[in-house]
């Protein structure tokens, strides 16, 4: 079990050089399996100025399981469930997907470009999947009210 | 090159190498290449200990150091002084290599290095873990399949230029090629039933084996449910008291802010059922399995409480008192058939049982009939009212009549309303009324998410005729609370149950059932003792452990005498920690390549034990995870102290001797350092909370000679004996068996089903959707 070892490491290297638009820390400092991901909204997408608490907690057995992401900001986007969890689904962390070789930054980084480019085909909020592909300005408008509500 | 060969390991765990410094290296191999690994430890450990993230990298140098030992010795000498100073540069300048010294999966040093097709490279271990434990045999790194992959020392070589003949053997189970049998041992090592005990180096014939050797040797317990179902090396395993065990299993190590957790919070129990499993994925699988959820109740409320019914019978209570079931007797039969809604189930009735229905359930029909037309039209009476109102109407005035669409005169509307309240009344009280036994039901709160879901249990009434299976074991768990019934009426009860199982479980043989009864009479007389009893269970029983288990559980339960029932109870579950069959993990109690003779083979134990390095949390792991630490050689040592000491910069900052002394230190003979078995049952010796007390002693202990395994001989059969390594080479895998009926359970392979938990439950609901 080094996932220890693999999960400091990753976390030194994602506190050193930060991806852009996110920062990470331990939500508690003791415990390395849950993360706090402080995630800005790209520039390019409603999320702008925006700033998304994400938690990403991972399995004992990372990274032979892989992690999971959800958001704890209210996100108006198709593939984040507009509950409480704020699940986000992401195809790369399905079980028989995730490679153990895929490192957080990767992860987390996939998730934010999922914020410029949501993938409606994917989604799990249909309703919001539908606008997002037949009335993009809606969309753009709504997100951007609950990004200003939200994450502001 | 034998020297090469033998110090690869060494070095190449640098990490543990650096942590390992202290105490000056090489304790494990401590032969001539002692110097070397000193020189390596301070020159490589940087990336990683310090590093942690940095780690990685290591490879360019690492790979060079490895190949050439001498430039290795060179270079490596002479930093010896400046170790901290160097260190940066070099740690940067390695940054970016993902192959060579350091595993890209595991963080760990890489002592041998596994080459897939796909010229993939792991550690040894990451990719045993990855074949043997989770049974996949996907790359690591691109999860390509391979039937085989190549455990090698060789840090460059591809896939393609090995040839059969650079194998020194085959593990077709495992479909793993070694290169020499040096690295075979290695391997197989890992697959024994190694005692988790950190200075034990003693490895069982099976996991009943092991059970007892920890137990006699140790006083200790190792987590059931964690041994069949962990996915990870016998040895890391956690070792218990039988206090910690239970609080193992009850709440895990969850204490925030505790320096030892990994946020385990226990195995989840089933409030029905009374049992653990492994996690809650598991848990769910079995409420999915043996329980039962109202999928109207779940369409209803988006909770992500669940609600479960601890049988079928419990749940069509439910149905019929808080929705509307179909009361055909076909339908009643199919199961399910419920509605959310007396329209719904009118809908259901009229397409699903028109006339040629007999005269009862036609009558039946026909009352429902009205009052479901009542109901049928309330909520559009009050639409019409409410409209009415907004046009300025007296609110108060009656409905207005039925639209002139409606073909119904108002007198019409009275007479068939009346009907209907009488017709409901009536309905009720004959088909929801009647069968409003609520004592089956035992809502439950859902497992998935709260683990500590406990549903308060009500006793299920005991019926007068036989009954179901199922209702009979929630009457076992509560049958001290039966009020109703007198007492030896519940008895009784519990005997015929008690026979029938057995005379199921016998196939009605009578000479057999008599038999069974003799010995059960003779346990109670006291003439037989527990154990003999549960013997010649076995004799007269051909099934599964699980049906006598549930036999005697129910057997122990009539026994008044409580010292009978619990002694009964007792000598099964001894029964069953001894015998019961666990994940066949191979058992390999000859190791053959151990030729480095009889010391090294005790070494080798133990230091693989800490190569594996058990994600312990101990602060040693958790300063890397802290960025600032990366300039601090050894920022785990601070274990004791604050997070903000963990954060010292300067390596002056951590004084050795008075920082809690990292975990490594107490470790003897193990090149990897990170880590301690975590949480792991705290033994009295080395209780996390007092890490300094255990650096003081166990530093110069470190060489540590494996013990005379001659003592345990007599007591374990599980011991190993170094000197018969030339023995016959036995298939890890394939001699695993040996240690019973073999039913590795894997419920960890549902996850991926698991983690859809709707699924099931929508296809119920669009199965009954009528309406």
């Amino acid at each position: 079990m080094g996932s220890i070892k693999r999960i400091s490491k990753e976390l030194t290297e994602l506190t050193e050089s930060p991806p852009e638009g996110i920062t990470v820390e331990l939500a508690d400092e003791s415990n390395v399996y849950e993360w706090k991901v402080i995630m800005e909204g790209p520039e390019s997408s409603p999320y702008y100025n925006g700033k998304f608490l994400v938690k990403l907690s991972l399995p004992t057995e990372y990274p032979f399981k892989p992690p999971t992401v959800s958001f704890a900001t209210k996100i108006y986007h198709p593939n984040v469930t507009n509950d409480e969890k704020g699940s986000m689904c992401l195809g790369m962390l399905r079980a028989d997907e995730w490679k153990p070789s895929s490192k957080i930054a990767a992860v987390l980084q996939f998730a934010r470009q999922l914020l410029s480019e949501p993938m409606p085909d994917d989604a799990v909020e249909g309703r919001i999947a539908e606008q997002y592909k037949n009335d993009r300005g809606r969309y753009e408008e709504v997100a951007r009210e609950w990004t200003r509500k939200h994450a502001c | 090159m034998a020297d090469n060969q033998a110090s690869n390991p060494v070095s190449s765990s640098q990490g543990r190498g650096g942590r390992r410094r202290g105490r000056g290296g090489a304790a494990a191999s401590g032969r001539a290449d002692s110097q070397h690994n000193t020189g390596d430890g301070e020159k490589r450990p940087k990336p990683r200990t310090r590093g942690g993230g940095r780690g990685a990298p290591a490879g360019d140098v690492g790979r060079q150091t490895r190949n050439t030992d001498q430039t290795n010795k060179l270079d490596t000498q002479p930093s010896k002084a400046t170790a901290p100073a160097t260190r940066k540069p070099v740690e940067a300048a390695t940054d970016d290599a993902d192959d060579g010294e350091v595993c890209f999966i595991c963080a760990s040093a890489v002592e041998h290095t596994s080459v897939s097709p796909c010229n993939h490279r792991t550690c040894h271990i990451c990719a045993l873990r990855l074949r043997a434990l989770y049974k996949n045999k996907a790359c690591a790194h691109c999860r390509t399949e391979s039937n085989y992959v190549i455990f090698t020392d060789d840090p460059a070589r591809r896939y393609e230029e090995f040839n059969k003949k650079d194998f020194a053997r085959t593990d077709e189970n495992l479909g793993i090629e070694y290169e020499s049998d040096e690295i075979f041992g290695d391997t197989v090592l890992l697959l024994r039933y190694n005692c988790p005990d950190e200075d034990c180096d003693v490895a069982c014939l099976g996991w009943p084996d092991l059970h007892r050797h920890v137990k006699s040797k140790h006083s200790k317990v190792m987590c059931d449910l964690c041994t069949r179902n962990k996915k990870v090396f016998t040895h890391e395993h956690e070792l218990f008291t039988m206090a910690e065990l239970r609080k193992h299993e009850r709440s895990g190590d969850d204490k925030p802010g505790a320096i030892d957790q990994s946020g385990f919070k226990g195995h989840p129990e089933c409030g029905f059922c009374r049992q653990r499993f492994y996690g809650d994925d598991e848990l769910y699988a079995h409420c999915r399995d043996k329980h039962e959820r109202c999928h109207i109740c779940d369409r209803r409320s988006s909770h992500r409480q669940q609600q479960y019914y601890i049988d079928y019978n419990a749940l069509e209570n439910h149905f019929h008192k808080d929705h509307f079931a179909c009361l055909d007797k076909e339908c009643l039969e199919k199961k399910f058939v419920v509605f959310e809604s007396q329209m719904d189930l009118k809908a259901h009735q009229i397409e699903a049982h028109p006339e040629g229905l007999s005269k009862d359930i036609r009558r039946d029909a026909r009352m429902v009939d009205l009052a479901e037309f009542d109901n049928m039209r309330a909520p559009y009476q009050q639409q019409r009212q409410r409209r009415g109102a907004g046009r300025g109407r007296d609110p108060n005035a009656e409905p207005l009549p039925v639209s002139s669409a409606q073909p119904m005169t108002r007198a019409e509307v009275a007479y068939q309303r009346q009907m209907a309240i009488q017709s409901s009344q009536s309905v009720s009280t004959r088909n929801f009324g009647g069968q409003l036994t609520r004592d089956d039901v035992q809502p439950v709160r859902a497992p998935e998410r709260s683990a500590a879901a406990t549903p308060v249990q009500s006793a299920p009434t005991p019926r007068s005729q036989p009954l179901p299976t199922a209702a009979f074991e929630g009457m076992n768990i509560s049958a001290n609370s039966v009020p109703a019934t007198p007492q030896d009426q519940a008895r009784r009860m519990r005997h015929e149950a008690v026979v029938e199982r057995a005379s199921n479980l016998l196939r009605n043989d009578a000479t057999r059932l008599a038999e069974f009864r003799s010995r059960v009479s003779s346990y109670r007389a006291s003439s037989i003792s527990a154990t003999e009893l549960i013997d010649a269970f076995f004799s007269l029983f051909d099934t599964s452990s699980t049906e006598l288990g549930k036999l005697i559980k129910e057997l122990a339960d009539i026994y008044e005498d409580e010292s009978k029932r619990s002694g009964l109870l007792q000598a099964w579950n001894d029964w069953r920690a001894i015998n019961e069959d666990y994940p066949a993990l191979p058992a390999g109690g000859l190791l053959p390549g151990m030729s480095t003779g009889v010391n090294t083979g005790g070494n080798r134990v133990l230091r693989l034990k800490s190569s594996t390095a058990k994600s312990s949390r101990s602060a040693v792991g958790r300063s890397g995870a802290l960025p600032t630490a990366s300039s601090n050689p050894f920022p785990p040592l601070s274990a004791a102290a604050g997070p903000s000491s963990r954060r010292g910069k300067a390596p002056a900052a951590t004084p050795w001797a008075a920082a809690a002394p990292p975990t490594s230190f107490s470790r003897p003979a193990m090149p990897s350092p990170v880590s301690r078995p975590s949480s792991a049952a705290p033994s009295s010796s080395r209780t996390p909370a007092a890490p300094v007390s255990r650096g003081a002693d166990s530093f110069p202990a470190l060489p540590a000679a494996p013990k005379p395994n001659v003592l345990m001989a007599g007591k374990t059969r599980g011991t190993v004996r170094w000197n018969d390594n030339r023995g016959p080479a036995p298939n890890a895998w394939s001699s695993a068996p040996s240690s019973g009926t073999a039913s590795p359970a894997e419920p960890a392979n549902d996850d991926s089903s698991n983690g859809k938990k709707g699924k099931k439950n929508k296809g119920k609901q669009t199965l009954f959707h009528f309406g």
